[in-house]
Protein backbone atom coordinates (compact mmCIF):
# COMPACT_ATOMS: atom_id res chain seq x y z
CA UNK A 1 0.00 0.00 0.00
CA UNK A 2 1.26 3.06 -0.86
CA UNK A 3 1.67 5.51 2.37
CA UNK A 4 2.72 8.75 0.54
CA UNK A 5 -0.01 8.65 -1.48
CA UNK A 6 -2.72 8.01 1.53
CA UNK A 7 -1.40 11.30 3.27
CA UNK A 8 -1.12 13.66 0.58
CA UNK A 9 -4.67 12.28 -0.30
CA UNK A 10 -5.85 12.91 2.72
CA UNK A 11 -4.13 16.02 3.61
CA UNK A 12 -5.79 17.57 0.38
CA UNK A 13 -9.06 16.50 1.66
CA UNK A 14 -8.29 17.88 5.34
CA UNK A 15 -7.49 21.28 3.06
CA UNK A 16 -10.52 21.15 1.17
CA UNK A 17 -12.43 21.55 4.31
CA UNK A 18 -10.41 24.26 6.55
CA UNK A 19 -10.45 26.53 2.92
CA UNK A 20 -14.23 25.90 2.14
CA UNK A 21 -14.97 26.56 6.25
CA UNK A 22 -12.81 29.79 6.30
CA UNK A 23 -14.63 30.96 2.77
CA UNK A 24 -18.04 30.53 2.76
CA UNK A 25 -20.91 32.05 5.18
CA UNK A 26 -23.49 29.27 4.69
CA UNK A 27 -23.93 27.25 8.16
CA UNK A 28 -24.82 23.58 5.87
CA UNK A 29 -21.77 24.45 3.26
CA UNK A 30 -19.97 24.55 6.95
CA UNK A 31 -20.72 21.43 8.10
CA UNK A 32 -19.92 19.95 5.23
CA UNK A 33 -16.64 21.00 5.25
CA UNK A 34 -16.31 19.95 9.08
CA UNK A 35 -17.18 15.99 7.90
CA UNK A 36 -14.23 16.55 5.12
CA UNK A 37 -11.81 17.46 7.78
CA UNK A 38 -13.05 14.65 10.25
CA UNK A 39 -12.62 12.26 7.61
CA UNK A 40 -8.95 13.27 6.31
CA UNK A 41 -8.09 12.83 10.36
CA UNK A 42 -10.02 9.12 10.36
CA UNK A 43 -8.07 7.92 7.32
CA UNK A 44 -4.97 9.35 8.26
CA UNK A 45 -4.66 8.11 11.55
CA UNK A 46 -6.46 4.59 9.93
CA UNK A 47 -3.72 4.91 7.20
CA UNK A 48 -0.47 4.89 9.19
CA UNK A 49 -1.94 2.46 11.95
CA UNK A 50 -2.42 0.05 9.50
CA UNK A 51 0.24 0.40 7.00
CA UNK A 52 3.15 1.03 9.55
CA UNK A 53 2.54 -2.01 12.33
CA UNK A 54 0.01 -4.38 10.80
CA UNK A 55 -2.54 -3.98 13.66
CA UNK A 56 -4.56 -2.06 14.67
CA UNK A 57 -6.59 -3.33 17.02
CA UNK A 58 -6.56 0.15 19.74
CA UNK A 59 -6.92 2.35 16.28
CA UNK A 60 -9.82 0.73 15.53
CA UNK A 61 -11.60 0.71 18.96
CA UNK A 62 -10.55 4.41 19.47
CA UNK A 63 -12.08 5.48 16.10
CA UNK A 64 -15.65 3.74 16.31
CA UNK A 65 -15.55 5.78 19.77
CA UNK A 66 -14.04 8.84 18.34
CA UNK A 67 -16.65 8.47 15.24
CA UNK A 68 -20.05 7.91 17.70
CA UNK A 69 -18.76 11.07 20.09
CA UNK A 70 -18.03 13.70 16.90
CA UNK A 71 -21.08 12.68 15.39
CA UNK A 72 -23.25 13.14 18.32
CA UNK A 73 -21.53 16.25 18.70
CA UNK A 74 -22.57 17.21 15.22
CA UNK A 75 -25.86 16.25 15.64
CA UNK A 76 -26.00 18.62 19.03
CA UNK A 77 -24.90 21.17 16.57
CA UNK A 78 -27.91 20.95 14.16
CA UNK A 79 -30.67 20.32 16.80
CA UNK A 80 -29.25 24.06 18.61
CA UNK A 81 -29.48 25.33 15.42
CA UNK A 82 -33.14 24.03 14.38
CA UNK A 83 -34.12 24.58 17.76
CA UNK A 84 -33.63 28.72 17.27
CA UNK A 85 -34.86 28.06 13.66
CA UNK A 86 -36.96 31.05 13.80
CA UNK A 87 -34.61 33.27 14.46
CA UNK A 88 -33.06 33.25 11.35
CA UNK A 89 -34.80 34.40 7.89
CA UNK A 90 -32.15 33.28 5.24
CA UNK A 91 -29.64 30.83 4.51
CA UNK A 92 -27.01 32.92 5.81
CA UNK A 93 -25.78 33.42 9.18
CA UNK A 94 -23.92 36.53 10.56
CA UNK A 95 -21.27 35.31 13.07
CA UNK A 96 -19.41 38.27 13.62
CA UNK A 97 -22.04 39.66 15.53
CA UNK A 98 -22.93 36.84 17.90
CA UNK A 99 -20.04 33.99 18.22
CA UNK A 100 -16.82 35.96 18.12
CA UNK A 101 -17.42 39.66 18.44
CA UNK A 102 -18.77 40.47 21.88
CA UNK A 103 -19.73 44.34 23.24
CA UNK A 104 -19.84 44.87 26.41
CA UNK A 105 -23.74 45.19 25.80
CA UNK A 106 -24.12 41.28 25.47
CA UNK A 107 -22.31 40.49 29.20
CA UNK A 108 -24.31 43.10 30.92
CA UNK A 109 -27.30 44.05 29.15
CA UNK A 110 -28.80 46.83 27.40
CA UNK A 111 -29.53 48.95 31.09
CA UNK B 1 -7.65 -12.21 13.60
CA UNK B 2 -7.45 -12.57 9.77
CA UNK B 3 -4.25 -11.76 7.78
CA UNK B 4 -4.10 -10.48 4.35
CA UNK B 5 -0.51 -11.20 2.71
CA UNK B 6 -1.60 -10.02 -1.43
CA UNK B 7 -2.11 -6.10 -1.26
CA UNK B 8 -1.32 -5.19 -4.56
CA UNK B 9 -5.40 -5.18 -5.66
CA UNK B 10 -6.21 -3.48 -2.56
CA UNK B 11 -3.29 -0.49 -3.38
CA UNK B 12 -5.28 0.02 -6.82
CA UNK B 13 -8.88 0.23 -5.07
CA UNK B 14 -7.26 2.61 -2.89
CA UNK B 15 -6.11 4.73 -5.76
CA UNK B 16 -9.45 4.67 -7.26
CA UNK B 17 -11.15 5.35 -4.07
CA UNK B 18 -9.07 8.11 -2.56
CA UNK B 19 -9.69 9.90 -5.93
CA UNK B 20 -13.61 9.23 -6.32
CA UNK B 21 -13.39 11.01 -2.53
CA UNK B 22 -11.72 14.07 -3.46
CA UNK B 23 -14.20 14.75 -6.70
CA UNK B 24 -17.23 13.68 -4.14
CA UNK B 25 -16.05 16.33 -1.91
CA UNK B 26 -15.63 19.17 -4.24
CA UNK B 27 -18.48 18.74 -5.63
CA UNK B 28 -20.69 18.83 -2.75
CA UNK B 29 -19.07 21.58 -1.87
CA UNK B 30 -19.81 23.46 -5.36
CA UNK B 31 -23.20 22.78 -6.13
CA UNK B 32 -25.77 25.05 -4.54
CA UNK B 33 -28.84 23.14 -5.23
CA UNK B 34 -29.10 21.21 -2.03
CA UNK B 35 -30.67 17.77 -3.17
CA UNK B 36 -27.88 17.33 -5.52
CA UNK B 37 -25.57 18.49 -2.60
CA UNK B 38 -26.91 15.46 -0.57
CA UNK B 39 -26.71 13.58 -3.27
CA UNK B 40 -22.98 14.09 -3.33
CA UNK B 41 -22.58 14.00 0.16
CA UNK B 42 -24.25 10.54 0.22
CA UNK B 43 -21.49 9.57 -2.48
CA UNK B 44 -18.62 11.22 -0.57
CA UNK B 45 -19.65 8.95 3.02
CA UNK B 46 -19.77 5.74 0.60
CA UNK B 47 -16.68 5.65 -0.97
CA UNK B 48 -15.36 7.59 2.61
CA UNK B 49 -16.59 3.38 3.94
CA UNK B 50 -15.03 1.68 0.97
CA UNK B 51 -11.82 3.01 2.31
CA UNK B 52 -12.24 2.28 6.04
CA UNK B 53 -13.63 -1.58 4.07
CA UNK B 54 -10.16 -1.59 2.41
CA UNK B 55 -7.55 0.20 4.94
CA UNK B 56 -9.14 -3.19 7.29
CA UNK B 57 -12.00 -2.28 9.13
CA UNK B 58 -14.30 -4.49 6.71
CA UNK B 59 -17.45 -5.52 8.78
CA UNK B 60 -17.00 -2.49 11.35
CA UNK B 61 -17.38 0.12 8.35
CA UNK B 62 -21.27 -1.02 9.07
CA UNK B 63 -20.53 -0.25 12.87
CA UNK B 64 -19.01 2.97 11.32
CA UNK B 65 -22.27 3.68 8.81
CA UNK B 66 -24.81 3.72 12.16
CA UNK B 67 -24.13 7.27 13.42
CA UNK B 68 -23.01 8.77 9.97
CA UNK B 69 -26.32 7.93 8.67
CA UNK B 70 -28.55 9.02 11.55
CA UNK B 71 -26.10 12.97 11.35
CA UNK B 72 -27.20 12.74 7.51
CA UNK B 73 -30.47 12.45 8.27
CA UNK B 74 -30.96 14.92 10.74
CA UNK B 75 -28.91 17.24 8.54
CA UNK B 76 -31.07 16.78 5.58
CA UNK B 77 -34.23 17.43 7.88
CA UNK B 78 -32.66 20.85 9.13
CA UNK B 79 -31.85 21.84 5.33
CA UNK B 80 -35.07 20.45 3.94
CA UNK B 81 -37.07 22.68 6.57
CA UNK B 82 -34.31 25.53 6.73
CA UNK B 83 -35.32 25.97 2.22
CA UNK B 84 -39.35 25.76 2.99
CA UNK B 85 -38.98 28.04 6.24
CA UNK B 86 -36.75 30.94 4.49
CA UNK B 87 -39.03 31.52 1.79
CA UNK B 88 -41.98 31.25 4.32
CA UNK B 89 -40.60 34.08 6.81
CA UNK B 90 -39.71 36.23 3.83
CA UNK B 91 -43.29 36.11 2.84
CA UNK B 92 -45.11 36.88 6.00
CA UNK B 93 -43.00 40.25 7.12
CA UNK B 94 -43.25 41.45 3.26
CA UNK B 95 -46.87 40.15 3.18
CA UNK B 96 -46.30 39.26 -0.94
CA UNK B 97 -46.76 35.88 -1.96
CA UNK B 98 -43.68 34.13 -2.60
CA UNK B 99 -45.19 30.82 -2.86
CA UNK B 100 -44.13 30.61 -6.60
CA UNK B 101 -40.16 31.12 -5.54
CA UNK B 102 -38.48 28.04 -6.44
CA UNK B 103 -36.32 26.48 -3.44
CA UNK B 104 -33.32 26.77 -5.21
CA UNK B 105 -30.69 29.25 -3.73
CA UNK B 106 -28.91 31.76 -5.83
CA UNK B 107 -25.57 31.82 -5.95
CA UNK B 108 -23.41 34.85 -4.23
CA UNK B 109 -23.33 37.98 -6.45
CA UNK B 110 -19.60 38.45 -6.98
CA UNK B 111 -18.81 42.14 -6.06
CA UNK B 112 -14.76 43.53 -6.28
CA UNK B 113 -14.96 45.15 -3.11
CA UNK B 114 -12.19 44.95 -0.98
CA UNK B 115 -13.63 42.65 2.09
CA UNK B 116 -14.82 40.49 -0.87
CA UNK B 117 -11.32 39.92 -2.17
CA UNK B 118 -9.47 39.92 1.33
CA UNK B 119 -12.36 36.92 2.07
CA UNK B 120 -11.04 34.95 -1.26
CA UNK B 121 -7.41 35.67 -0.54
CA UNK B 122 -6.82 34.80 2.90
CA UNK B 123 -7.82 31.10 2.47
CA UNK B 124 -6.00 30.44 -0.85
CA UNK B 125 -3.20 31.70 0.50
CA UNK B 126 -3.54 30.14 4.43
CA UNK B 127 -4.15 26.73 2.49
CA UNK B 128 -1.24 26.63 -0.35
CA UNK B 129 1.24 27.72 2.56
CA UNK B 130 -0.12 24.94 4.59
CA UNK B 131 0.57 22.40 1.56
CA UNK B 132 3.70 23.70 0.85
CA UNK B 133 5.34 23.16 3.90
CA UNK B 134 3.69 19.38 3.97
CA UNK B 135 5.04 18.75 1.08
CA UNK B 136 8.77 20.40 1.55
CA UNK B 137 8.90 18.94 5.26
CA UNK B 138 7.46 15.13 5.62
CA UNK B 139 7.99 13.76 1.91
CA UNK B 140 11.44 12.15 3.13
CA UNK B 141 10.64 11.53 6.33
CA UNK B 142 7.09 9.19 4.74
CA UNK B 143 9.49 7.55 2.43
CA UNK B 144 11.67 6.76 5.09
CA UNK B 145 9.18 4.48 6.82
CA UNK B 146 9.81 0.84 5.85
CA UNK B 147 5.73 -0.84 5.02
CA UNK B 148 4.46 -3.60 6.60
CA UNK B 149 3.60 -6.47 4.31
CA UNK B 150 0.64 -8.01 5.87
CA UNK B 151 -2.71 -6.39 6.83
CA UNK B 152 -4.52 -7.42 9.70
CA UNK B 153 -8.66 -7.26 9.78
CA UNK B 154 -10.07 -6.85 13.58
CA UNK B 155 -12.98 -8.50 14.58
CA UNK B 156 -15.92 -6.86 17.02
CA UNK B 157 -14.54 -9.85 19.29
CA UNK B 158 -10.80 -8.57 19.28
CA UNK B 159 -11.83 -5.08 20.02
CA UNK B 160 -13.79 -6.56 23.00
CA UNK B 161 -11.12 -8.39 24.20
CA UNK B 162 -8.72 -5.10 24.32
CA UNK B 163 -11.88 -2.41 25.70
CA UNK B 164 -11.69 -5.25 28.80
CA UNK B 165 -7.90 -5.45 29.03
CA UNK B 166 -6.91 -1.54 28.34
CA UNK B 167 -8.60 0.47 30.45
CA UNK B 168 -7.70 3.80 28.83
CA UNK B 169 -10.31 3.16 26.34
CA UNK B 170 -13.55 3.10 29.50
CA UNK B 171 -11.38 6.14 30.94
CA UNK B 172 -11.40 7.95 27.34
CA UNK B 173 -15.23 7.38 27.17
CA UNK B 174 -16.58 8.28 30.58
CA UNK B 175 -14.23 11.47 30.30
CA UNK B 176 -16.34 12.14 26.63
CA UNK B 177 -19.49 11.13 27.93
CA UNK B 178 -18.92 13.43 30.71
CA UNK B 179 -18.15 16.19 28.26
CA UNK B 180 -20.99 15.31 26.18
CA UNK B 181 -23.59 15.25 28.47
CA UNK B 182 -22.03 19.40 29.99
CA UNK B 183 -22.48 20.75 26.25
CA UNK B 184 -25.86 18.73 26.12
CA UNK B 185 -27.04 20.22 29.23
CA UNK B 186 -26.12 23.98 28.50
CA UNK B 187 -28.23 24.14 24.80
CA UNK B 188 -30.74 22.71 26.62
CA UNK B 189 -30.61 25.14 29.79
CA UNK B 190 -30.35 28.21 27.19
CA UNK B 191 -33.59 26.98 24.82
CA UNK B 192 -35.75 26.38 27.89
CA UNK B 193 -34.61 30.37 28.67
CA UNK B 194 -35.93 31.59 25.15
CA UNK B 195 -38.82 29.01 25.84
Amino acid sequence: MNITFIFFSSSLLFLIGVFASLLFKNISRIIISLQFIFTAAIINFLGFSQILYGTSIWAVTFILIAVITIFLFQYMIIFYLKSNFYQYKTDKLDFSSSLYYFRINDWLGDE
Amino acid sequence: MMEVKNLMIIQYLQYIILAAVLTFSILSLICIKSSRKFIFLFFFFLFAGFFYFTIGFMELTFLLAVPTMLFAGSFYLFELKKEIFSVKNISEESGEDFSAVSFDYEPEKFSYKKGMLLRYIIPVLFCSGIIFLFAKLNISFIKSFKIADKMTITTISDMAKEVFTNYIILIIIFVILIFMLVIWSVTIINNRRKG
